[in-house]
């Protein structure tokens, strides 16, 4: 294969692992327990802010993207207690206007801090690294890998543990959950900590490779929900697949036309994919 | 709910005060209650949908953009402006009902509909940037002309702020006429039916789904409009009017205003709108936050919006009971 | 609920009122008779500033504020013009055009302002033009830019109050390009935003390389809000061109040289651009930007007396944090300059009088030698290779004097 080809595998690679890994976030929030949160592009926004604020005081990077990991998980508690938890008997529309307008305040928050123009991290490793042939920037191979392991972590805590069972059991039947003795309460909150954790985590990941603006979560949520709702949410592989779908995707087409244009045929596709099957391409039913 | 015999009076009163007034103002004044009052209409259309038929869609601006692009680059090249709206209003009807078709088969699901809704207006947002032939990119189409209507014969000029002010106000107030009609017909009543309980709905006869499309088709209609007229005043069409904060924007005048009663989203715009345009800038940016905090409450603590915590508020008093813990709440 | 009703049309006419009469109030006097329109004016001289402070131009917007108010400050220091003193007022334009059109007609008929400047972007500024060509006020926008300054109706021909300040693209690029192929090698690849002035600028840029026995060896646009400039980078390094050109205004130019400098490119070729590592975003680009070379009209290293008295009173006055007096801030400093001149020259504020006190006006400014063009309104002046080092803008070679051919490639409205 050619040398630039792999190296565009690479890229196309990268960028749905991150998606995945923000989708994934959604996937507990939305999949599993039906909130709607449209404040989560922002959960990778303030994880990007963070980051930039630990390492601007002196931390190493790597301390400061788990530092803005936990940081950015309790903000996603705070939301749950805050407002989310008043919503669950007023229903979706009301859960999605409000996390919207947190959004919004958050957003705005950031910016009389920060200002709207662009900030940037430092890459913990600038070195270029030769694999299948190619030189690669090697932060954005750790990047890769640390999705992917960060992804497999949570599979597994979702399939195999304690923890796991009793966000599927709750999520399953609330009301036979509670009958059971679960503190399904705590549930939906851990659930919103641990996802918005992970939005966290993929922005402080990101954030040496981008420009980090109070904008920049809006991307992010457009296209996970878009993610979770043509993928289906069966389980966290469609997710995943869901992720293919839709980075894979553009970042394909990008090689050949210009992203507006690529952006345009996968929003088509993900109408026409709706279109044919609302309950999602990766679900069985 | 609304007194039919006061309805129709505040319809008529109100549009001639406004136009008594503005014989008193200055031209830039006019144009800038005008633009207010259109972003005003544009509330009112979103309204329609989400106050009535609880359709939340996250990217209204759509259809603002839409008319406000096809109007500017019509009038640009002389074409005639009834011929522009209605193409603009068509336009942005077919885009509405695809998405409606698309977005309303998961029926439970809100959310489809919302995000492709989203999905497609920040898409528009970078076509109208990118396809600059057409479009004039980020630059926008500027120096618009007003409009000359050609009627049975007569040519109507709206070259001047005061007659285009005199002819907004009297389209707005049809539109709201008409759309306030709707809403308290049999239609709008089995609309809210359908925010209460769309299966029970269904089992009624009613097919949720053609009622949805119809209402998504008349909001996008109307916004269409608005965009279409919101065009001629300041002479251009620029890619924000797709953006995402003005379908924000639009989501907090709903919410403020107070959902399913059409003219309380139109107040709150307006009201904002003029505040907004006298603010100093270093308080801009705090101003949106307070805005923004303040929708995220009324959304938990009055989800019918001022207008429902007002109504509650009279309707204690009329009890007799203390309306002191009440309007805490409120404050 | 008859009382919601009618509370609702007393809320409505109340605060419809309320706006107008307030604003009323403000322009007192002024709105409702012409008799004694001219007191006001006599006290001091009004000059409109249109700044995006807020929004996405918000840098470029504080430049052009502060170099407004020391502008201001210095003048009326030393007397004011004509004996009156100068008034700024400075309005947000929000970097968005509707406003800006509002703000430039709130500005004329409220404030009642005998000047215009300022205005960010190109869609700010192509919305204020109309309406003040109309009204018949002076505008001399600040940035660069194509040329906006023929008329509504004829594009070849010149607008009667709209100055340009800031160089066109072809003024930029003319001696620029061909000076750069010359000591960096004639192959040369273009990236570029993918919205209108990139594109122009990049083709203006095409042209003089082929002109000029070069070969545009690639041309590529991508969105501004894009993230991931990975598969452009890929190409780019495939092709190893001996210059790499960007046209990526704002964060868009900082998120594309941070990725490049990750996949090796600075090794490789030497990299330029236009708009792309302006002062205003060196915050940002700083560190990363080292050795890159850029084209521009000022420096705060430029060595004048006009300049050297600018610094001074600028970090006298604001202490910036970066060793960079903007060029937005030099620039807007400069048009008010202008104004003074002008003013002084015609011996008055009218309108008509300062158009032709301006057309043929020579003076030194900040960034030196200026000749307002009497044919096309565009401000002749000294275009600098630059390149970022040891954290400023340190003059390589001054390409001398640039004029803008005619009206080429004007359009305004599309």
């Amino acid at each position: 294969m050619d040398a630039i080809w792999i190296a565009n595998l690479l890229n196309i690679l990268t960028s749905i692992a991150v998606l995945a890994v923000v989708a994934v976030g959604l996937y507990i929030i939305f999949g599993l327990m039906q909130v709607i949160n449209m404040a989560h592009g922002d959960m990778v926004m303030l994880g990007a802010y963070s980051t930039l604020v630990f390492t601007q005081a002196g931390f190493n990077f790597w301390t400061s993207a788990v530092l803005a990991t936990l940081i950015v998980g309790i903000i996603g508690g705070l939301l749950e207690r805050g407002v989310v938890q008043f919503l669950y008997k007023s229903g979706n529309l009301s859960t999605m206007l409000a996390t919207w307008g947190v959004g919004i305040a958050l957003q705005q928050t950031v910016k009389l801090i920060f200002g709207p123009q662009g900030q940037f991290v430092d890459a913990p490793v600038l070195k270029m690294v030769n694999i299948f042939g190619v030189s690669y920037p090697s932060y954005r191979l750790i990047l890769l890998v640390l999705c992917v392991l960060v992804l497999t972590g949570v599979f597994i805590i979702l399939k195999k543990t304690r923890a796991g069972l009793l966000v599927r059991a709750t999520m399953d039947n609330r009301v036979m959950a509670e009958a059971m003795g679960i503190n399904t309460k705590q549930v939906y909150l851990y659930g919103f900590i641990g996802g918005s954790a992970l939005a966290g985590f993929a922005g402080a990941l990101i954030s040496p490779i981008t420009n980090i603006s109070p904008l920049m979560g809006l991307d992010y949520v457009t296209k996970s929900f878009l993610v979770v709702i043509s993928g289906g949410v069966e389980s966290m592989m469609s997710t995943v697949g869901g992720s293919v779908i839709i980075a894979g995707l553009q970042n394909f087409l990008n090689i050949y036309i210009d992203s507006t244009n690529s952006w345009m045929i996968v929003l088509a596709i993900v109408i026409i994919v709706i279109w044919i099957r609302p309950q999602g391409v990766f679900t069985k039913k | 709910m609304m007194n039919q015999r006061n309805k129709k009076w505040s319809v008529l009163v109100v549009p001639v005060l406004l136009i008594i007034l503005s014989f008193l103002l200055p031209d830039y004044q006019l144009d800038l209650i005008a633009t207010a009052i259109i972003y005003g209409l544009f509330a009112a259309s979103v309204d329609f949908s989400y106050g009535y038929a609880g359709i939340l869609n996250l990217g209204s601006a759509l259809y603002f953009g839409l008319g406000a692009y096809v109007m500017a680059f019509g009038l640009k090249s002389g074409g005639d402006p009834i011929l522009l709206i209605l193409i603009g209003l068509i336009v942005s009807i077919v885009i509405s009902l695809i998405i409606g078709y698309v977005g309303f088969r998961v029926k439970a699901s809100q959310v489809h509909f919302g995000l492709i809704g989203l999905a497609l207006t920040l898409g528009f947002e970078q076509l109208a940037i990118s396809l600059y032939d057409l479009t004039g990119g980020s630059n926008g189409i500027s120096d618009v002309p007003r409009p000359v209507f050609h009627l049975f014969g007569f040519d109507l000029a709206l070259s001047s702020p005061f007659s285009y002010f005199i002819f907004v106000i009297v389209i707005v107030s049809v539109l709201l006429y008409v759309l306030w009609n709707i809403a308290s017909s049999g239609f709008g009543k089995s609309l809210l039916a359908m925010r209460h309980d769309e299966t029970k709905l269904e089992t009624l006869g009613y097919n949720p789904m053609t009622l949805k499309m119809i209402v998504t088709a008349i909001t996008a209609g109307v916004s269409a409009l608005a965009g279409a007229l919101f065009v001629p005043i300041s002479g251009i069409a620029y890619p924000g009017l797709f953006g995402v904060a003005l379908s924000m924007s639009v989501l907090i005048w709903v919410q403020l205003g107070g959902t399913g009663t059409l003219v309380g989203p139109l107040l709150v715009a307006v009201l904002l709108k003029l505040t907004e345009s006298s603010l100093s800038s270093s308080f801009e940016q705090t101003y949106m936050l307070i805005i923004g905090l303040i929708f995220v409450v009324m959304v938990i603590v009055a989800p019918s919006g001022v207008w429902g915590l007002l109504r509650r508020f009279i309707r204690k008093r009329k009890q007799g009971q203390s309306p002191v813990q009440e309007g805490g709440e409120s404050a | 609920m008859k009382h919601l009703s009618k509370l609702l049309v007393l809320l409505l006419i109340v605060s419809i009122f309320a706006v107008g009469c307030g604003n009323n109030q403000s322009s007192n006097g002024n709105t409702n008779s012409s008799s004694n329109e001219a007191a006001p004016s006599e006290d001091a001289i009004k000059i409109g500033v249109l700044a995006p402070t807020t929004g996405f131009m918000s840098t470029h917007g504080e430049a052009i504020k502060l170099g407004a108010q020391l502008a201001e400050e210095m003048i009326n220091e030393q007397g004011g013009i004509n004996g009156k003193t100068v008034k700024m007022i400075i309005e947000d334009d929000k970097s968005d055009p509707a406003v800006a059109a509002e703000k430039a007609k709130q500005l004329i008929n409220k404030d009642k302002v005998d000047f215009l400047i300022g205005t960010g972007s190109s869609a700010e500024t192509l919305a204020v033009i109309p309406v003040a060509e109309k009204s018949q006020v002076p505008f001399i926008y600040s940035l660069d830019g194509e040329c906006k300054t023929c008329g509504l109706e004829d594009p070849n021909s010149k607008a009667k109050y709209i100055f340009a300040s800031g160089p066109t693209p072809q003024m930029l690029l003319e001696s620029f390009l061909p000076s750069m192929m010359e000591k960096f090698g004639k192959r040369v690849y273009f990236v570029g935003s993918d919205y209108v002035f990139p594109h122009f600028m990049n083709d203006i840029a095409e042209n003089i390389v082929k002109e000029n026995g070069g070969e545009v060896i690639g041309s590529e646009y991508a969105p501004s809000d894009t993230t991931d400039y990975s598969a452009i980078i890929n190409r780019i390094n495939k092709e190893k061109p001996d210059v790499l050109f960007l046209t990526l205004p704002g964060t868009a130019g900082v998120t594309f040289v941070k990725q490049a400098r990750q996949f090796g490119i600075f090794e490789n070729m030497v990299v330029t651009g236009s708009a792309t590592f302006d002062t205003e975003a060196y915050s940002a680009i700083g560190q990363i930007s080292e050795g890159v070379y850029v084209v521009n009209r000022y420096s705060d290293l430029l060595d004048n007396p006009e300049n050297k008295a600018f610094v001074e009173a600028y970090k006298a006055k604001y202490d910036p944090q970066y060793p960079i007096g903007p060029t937005a801030s030099s620039g807007t400093y400069g048009v008010v300059l202008a104004i003074k001149a002008a003013v002084e020259k015609a011996g008055s504020t009218e309108a008509d009088q300062v158009v032709a006190a301006l057309e043929g006006l020579k003076l030194n400014l900040p960034q030196g030698e200026v000749e307002i063009d009497k044919d096309n309104h565009v401000f002749n002046q000294h275009i600098y290779m630059m390149q970022i080092k040891d954290n400023d803008y340190q003059i390589v070679e001054d390409l001398g004097m640039t004029k803008h051919p005619e009206f080429e490639d004007c359009s305004v409205g599309q």
